[in-house]
C-alpha cells in the first residue's frame, strides 16, 4: 500500500512534467528528422511543430505557476519555501549554465559548420562544370542539326521519291538510331532504325515540339525518355521539309553517350543540390537554431520543474520539522506526520518524534499530578470550608493565601479582599480596622514561634465582641503560617451559665432555709420584746426587727428567681396562639403614659409552647422594656408578630434610648443588669425559655430604638 | 556572430510578428482572367485562365534548383435546400492537380511537369512557364449524367502553393512568409443552366 502511494504520489508530482517533456521531446526529435525525411512528416509537419512550440509553452505555463505559487509561500513566511527556492536555484544554475554554455557552442558550431559546407571554389568549380557541359551538348546538339540539315539536302530528292530507301541511308549517314519522315499533319510517312524488330516504332515527337516546327522553325534538344532504370537521353533533331505541294517535318534520333550523360547527370545532380543548399542555407540555420533553442527551453523548464519539486520533496522534512516546533511551541505536542526518509533527515523526524512523545508523556503525567495535586486541594478546601473553625494561611511575607468562610465569617472582614496580598498593607483600610488589635498580638507570635501555639483573646467587629482561640503554627518548610479562628464565645457564656445555675441551685438550697426562722424570729422578737421596752426604744425594736424582716423578703424574692433560673421544670407544650398572649400581655401592662403597639400576624398558626413559660418570658421582656423606657419622653412599646418558612417572629421593641455594644455582648449574662433594682436575671431567663422551646434570641440596637426578636419554630399540633 | 544574432533575433519574433522586411518585398499573386464552362461530348468542361506572379523569394528559389509544387483544385457542388429550408452544399465532383515548376540550368529552361498527368511541358521563359501553368483548357469536371435539370451549380477553382512539398528548412518560411504566401483561394463561378441542357 505505502508502495502504490509512492509510486501514486511520483506521478502525481512528475508525470505531468514528464509527459510533457517526453512529448515535447519527440515533437522536437520528429522535427529534426523532417529535414532528413521531408515526404514523412510533409503533412504532419505544422502539428509537430505546433506541439512543440505548445510542449515548451506549457511547461514555461507550469514554471511560472510553480514560481508564483513559491513567491507567495515566501511572502506568507511559509517553512522551508526559502530554502526550497535558494537550492533550486542552485541546482538550476549548476545544471542550467553548463547547459547554456553547450548552446551557445552548438549554435557557433553549426553555424560555422553550415557556412563551411560553401565556399567559392566549389561554387565555381561547379558552375564551371555546368558550364562544359551544357556547352558540350549544345555543340553536339548544333553538330547533330548542321549535320541532319546537310543530309536532308543531300538526300532531297530521294526523300521525295524514295523516303524508306533515304532514310536508312541517311540514318547510316548520320549513325543516327532512328530517322522518321512525317507528314504535316504528324502521319508517318517512313522511318528508319538501327534497332532491329517489326515492332520498334519511331519516337512519336510531342505535340507542342511539332507545332513548333511546323511553324518553319528547327528543333534540336536533348530529351529523356523511359522511367527509373529504363530512363535514357537521347537528342531528338526536328527539320522541315518544304517540298511541292506539302509539308514534311524529318526527326533523327541519335544516341547520347552514357558515359556523357552519366557525367552530365552526376554534375547536375552536384549543382543542384549545391545551389539548393546554398539557397536554404540561412532556413536551415533558422531551422536548426529553432529546435536546437526548443531543445534548450525544454531542458531548463523540465529541470527546473523538476528540480523544484525534488527539492521540495528534498525538504519536506524540514518543513515538516519546522511546523511541528512551531505546534510544540504552542503547546500541541503531536509527532510530525511524514514519510520519513531513509537518510538523516528521516533520523531527524524520527528523534523530534520521539522527542515530541516523551513530551507528551511528561506532560501527560505533569497533568495528572497536577490534577491530583488540585483535588487533594480541593480536598483540604472541602475540608476547611467545612470546619467550624475559621483557617488562615500566611506565606513567609504575611500575605493571605488562603483562608474559609468562617474565618470571614468568625472575623466579620471580607477577606477575599486580602487575598495574596500583605495583610499589614490591608490594616490601613476601614473595613480591617477590627483586625488590626488581633494583627498586634498575634504578629509577634507568628514571628517569633517555633512550634505550636494558642492564644485567647476578645475580638471586637461590627458583629459584637467575640472569644476568640486562635491556634498558630508554621506550615512545613518555613514557608507561612496557619492560624485557626476558634469562636469560643458560646461555649465560655455556657459555662458562665453553668457557674450561675449551679450558685443559683446552692442560694436556693442554702439560704432560701435559713431565711423564714430568720424572718419569724425576727417578728417574735418585736412581738416578745416590744411590750416590755418603753415607747422610743420599742419604736426602735419595730424599725430594726421591720429591716430585717424587709431584708429577708429581698432575699427571699432573690433566692426565688434564682430558683426560678435554676430549676428545670417539666415544659407542658400544647398549642398556643401567641397572637393572643400577646394581646392579653398588652392588656395587662397598658397604663396611661406608656404607648403599646400592637402588630399580630392573623395567619400564624397556634404553636406549640408551654404558655406559662411563654406567658414568663413575654412578662420579662416587656417588664424590662417598661424599665428602660422609664424617663423617656414618650415611652412606646411595639408587640410585633409574624410567621415565616416554618418559624413565628416575635419582637418586643421599645424606646429606652438603646444598648451599648459591651451591653450587647453581656445582655443575656445573670447579673449583667446596670439597674438598681432587680435580681439581673430577667433576660437569662427569657433566654433559657426560648433556647428550651429550641428558638433562638437576638437583640439589636439602632437610634435609641432596642429590639428583642425571637424566633421559634412552629410545631405541628 | 552578427548572422546569429539576427537569427536568434527572428526565432523570437516569428511567432508574434511577420518579418518586417517582408511587407517591402513583392508579395505572390494569383488573378484569375477568366472562367468558362461549356457542353462538349457529354461532359462540363471548364477553361480557366489565371495570371500568377512569383515573389521575388520564389523566383531564386526556382533559380536555385529549388522546385515549386503548385496545387490545382476543381469542384463542382451541388446547392440545394434541405426541406425547402436550410442551405445544403454537395460535392459532385473534384478534381486535384499538382504541378511542379523547375528550372534546368543545363539547358536554362523552364520545366512544367504535372504530377497527376505525368507530362512535362518545356518553356524558354518564366512568363511562358507561368502562362502555361495558369491556362487550363478543356478540364472535364463532370459527366452530364451526373447532373440533374432545374438543380444550381457553382464551379470553382483553387490554386496555390504546396507550401509543404518546398524543401523542411522552408517550410517555417513558407508558414510564416507572406512572400511564401500564393493561394488564390476558392474562386466560385455559377453554371449557366442554360449551357447545361440547351442542345
Amino acid at each position: 500500500m505505502a508502495a502504490l502511494n509512492r509510486i501514486a504520489r511520483t506521478l502525481r508530482q512528475y508525470g505531468l512534467v514528464s509527459a510533457l517533456s517526453i512529448i515535447t521531446l519527440a515533437a522536437l526529435i520528429l522535427l529534426s528528422q523532417s529535414l532528413q525525411q521531408a515526404s514523412a512528416f510533409a503533412d504532419t509537419y505544422a502539428i509537430v511543430l505546433l506541439v512543440a512550440v505548445g510542449g515548451i509553452v506549457l511547461l514555461l505555463v507550469m514554471l511560472g505557476r510553480t514560481l508564483w505559487r513559491l513567491r507567495r509561500q515566501i511572502r506568507q513566511h511559509r517553512p522551508g519555501s526559502r530554502i526550497v527556492l535558494k537550492l533550486s536555484m542552485l541546482i538550476t544554475s549548476l545544471v542550467g549554465v553548463p547547459v547554456l554554455v553547450i548552446y551557445l557552442f552548438a549554435l557557433q558550431f553549426l553555424t560555422q559548420g553550415i557556412d563551411a559546407w560553401f565556399d567559392v571554389k566549389t561554387e565555381t568549380a561547379l558552375a564551371n562544370a555546368t558550364e562544359l557541359v551544357r556547352v558540350t551538348l549544345d555543340n553536339e546538339t548544333r553538330t547533330l542539326l548542321n549535320l541532319t540539315r546537310s543530309s536532308t539536302q543531300l538526300f532531297e530528292l530521294e526523300l521525295t521519291e524514295t523516303p524508306a530507301l533515304a532514310l536508312d541511308k541517311m540514318r547510316q549517314l548520320l549513325n543516327a538510331d532512328e530517322v522518321a519522315l512525317f507528314q504535316d499533319d504528324q502521319q508517318l510517312i517512313a522511318f528508319s532504325a538501327a534497332a532491329q524488330g517489326a515492332n520498334i516504332l519511331p519516337h512519336t515527337p510531342p505535340e507542342n515540339i511539332f507545332q513548333q516546327v511546323r511553324q518553319g522553325r528547327d528543333y534540336a534538344a536533348m530529351e529523356y525518355t523511359g522511367e527509373g532504370a529504363l530512363r535514357h537521353a537521347f537528342f531528338r533533331v526536328m527539320i522541315p521539309l518544304e517540298g511541292p505541294g506539302e509539308r514534311r517535318v524529318l526527326q533523327a534520333i541519335f544516341p547520347l553517350s552514357q558515359q556523357l550523360v552519366n557525367l552530365a547527370e552526376t554534375v547536375k545532380t552536384a549543382t543542384t543540390q549545391y545551389q539548393q543548399r546554398a539557397y536554404l542555407r540561412e532556413p536551415l540555420k533558422t531551422t536548426l537554431i529553432l529546435i536546437l533553442t526548443l531543445v534548450l527551453l525544454l531542458t531548463l523548464f523540465s529541470t527546473l520543474l523538476v528540480t523544484i519539486q525534488l527539492v521540495h520533496n528534498f525538504t519536506r522534512p524540514i518543513r515538516q520539522l519546522t511546523r511541528g516546533t512551531r505546534r510544540v511551541a504552542t503547546g500541541e505536542l503531536e509527532p510530525v506526520q511524514a514519510d520519513t526518509p531513509d537518510n538523516e533527515l528521516g533520523e531527524l523526524v524520527r528523534s523530534f518524534n520521539d522527542m515530541v512523545t516523551q513530551i507528551k508523556r511528561a506532560r501527560h503525567t505533569a497533568r495528572v499530578n497536577h490534577q491530583q495535586v488540585e483535588l487533594q486541594k480541593a480536598y483540604l478546601q472541602t475540608i476547611i470550608s467545612s470546619l467550624t473553625n475559621g483557617v488562615l494561611t500566611f506565606d513567609s511575607r504575611y500575605r493571605l493565601r488562603l483562608f474559609n468562610q468562617q474565618a470571614e465569617a468568625i472575623l466579620g472582614i471580607p477577606l477575599h479582599a486580602a487575598e495574596n496580598r500583605r495583610l499589614n498593607d490591608m490594616l490601613t483600610q476601614p473595613a480591617f480596622a477590627p483586625l488590626r488589635p488581633l494583627w498586634e498580638q498575634v504578629r509577634p507570635l507568628l514571628e517569633s514561634a517555633q512550634g505550636h501555639w494558642q492564644l485567647q483573646l476578645r475580638y471586637r467587629s461590627a458583629q459584637g465582641e467575640r472569644i476568640l482561640l486562635i491556634h498558630g503554627a508554621p506550615l512545613p518548610g518555613q514557608e507561612g503560617h496557619v492560624l485557626v479562628l476558634e469562636d469560643i464565645t458560646e461555649l465560655v457564656q455556657a459555662q458562665r451559665h453553668a457557674a450561675w445555675h449551679e450558685v443559683a441551685r446552692r442560694l436556693a438550697h442554702e439560704i432560701k432555709n435559713p431565711l423564714t426562722p430568720i424572718q419569724l424570729s425576727a417578728e417574735r422578737l418585736a412581738f416578745k420584746l416590744g411590750r416590755h421596752l418603753p415607747e422610743a426604744e420599742r419604736a426602735l425594736l419595730d424599725k430594726l426587727t421591720r429591716t430585717i424582716v424587709d431584708q429577708v423578703k429581698t432575699m427571699q424574692a432573690l433566692v426565688d428567681a434564682f430558683t426560678d433560673y435554676a430549676r428545670t421544670p417539666q415544659l407542658e407544650k400544647i398549642p398556643t396562639d401567641l397572637n393572643e398572649l400577646l394581646e392579653q400581655m398588652a392588656q395587662l401592662y397598658a397604663h396611661p403614659g406608656v404607648t403599646i403597639e400592637l402588630e399580630t400576624d392573623g395567619q400564624c398558626p397556634p404553636v406549640k409552647v408551654d404558655p406559662n413559660r411563654m406567658r414568663q418570658l413575654l412578662h420579662n421582656l416587656i417588664k424590662n422594656a417598661l424599665e428602660a423606657t422609664e424617663g423617656q419622653h414618650s415611652p412606646t412599646l411595639w408587640l410585633h408578630s409574624h410567621c415565616e418558612k416554618g418559624h413565628v417572629h416575635l419582637h418586643i421593641c421599645d424606646n429606652g434610648g438603646g444598648l451599648t455594644d459591651k451591653d450587647l455582648s453581656w445582655i443575656f449574662e445573670p447579673y449583667a443588669t446596670d439597674k438598681p433594682k432587680g435580681t439581673g436575671l430577667g433576660l437569662a431567663i427569657v433566654k433559657k425559655i426560648v433556647e428550651e422551646h429550641n428558638g433562638t434570641i437576638s437583640v439589636h440596637t439602632d437610634q435609641g430604638r432596642t429590639c428583642f426578636m425571637i424566633t421559634l419554630p412552629i410545631t405541628a399540633p | 556572430m552578427c548572422a546569429n544574432a539576427r537569427n536568434l533575433l527572428l526565432l523570437l519574433m516569428f511567432c508574434c510578428l511577420p518579418l518586417s522586411g517582408a511587407a517591402r518585398t513583392q508579395h505572390p499573386q494569383v488573378t484569375l482572367i477568366f472562367l468558362q464552362h461549356y457542353v462538349e461530348q457529354e461532359a462540363l468542361k471548364l477553361n480557366a485562365r489565371m495570371r500568377i506572379k512569383l515573389s521575388d523569394a520564389m523566383i531564386a528559389a526556382l533559380r536555385h534548383g529549388i522546385p515549386l509544387d503548385f496545387d490545382v483544385h476543381f469542384e463542382l457542388i451541388e446547392r440545394t435546400r434541405l426541406m425547402g429550408l436550410l442551405p445544403h452544399a454537395r460535392t459532385v465532383s473534384t478534381l486535384d492537380q499538382t504541378i511542379r515548376l523547375a528550372w534546368s540550368p543545363f539547358d536554362r529552361s523552364w520545366w512544367l511537369y504535372n504530377l497527376r498527368t505525368r507530362r512535362f511541358i518545356r518553356a524558354g521563359t518564366l512568363q511562358e512557364a507561368l502562362e502555361i501553368l495558369g491556362t487550363f483548357s478543356d478540364i472535364p469536371i463532370a459527366r452530364m449524367s451526373d447532373l440533374h435539370p432545374g438543380v444550381p451549380y457553382v464551379l470553382r477553382i483553387r490554386l496555390k502553393l504546396a507550401q509543404l512539398r518546398l524543401p523542411p528548412p522552408l517550410w517555417l518560411k513558407s508558414l510564416f512568409e507572406p512572400q511564401w504566401q500564393l493561394d488564390s483561394g476558392w474562386i466560385l463561378e455559377s453554371i449557366d443552366e442554360r449551357k447545361l441542357w440547351q442542345r
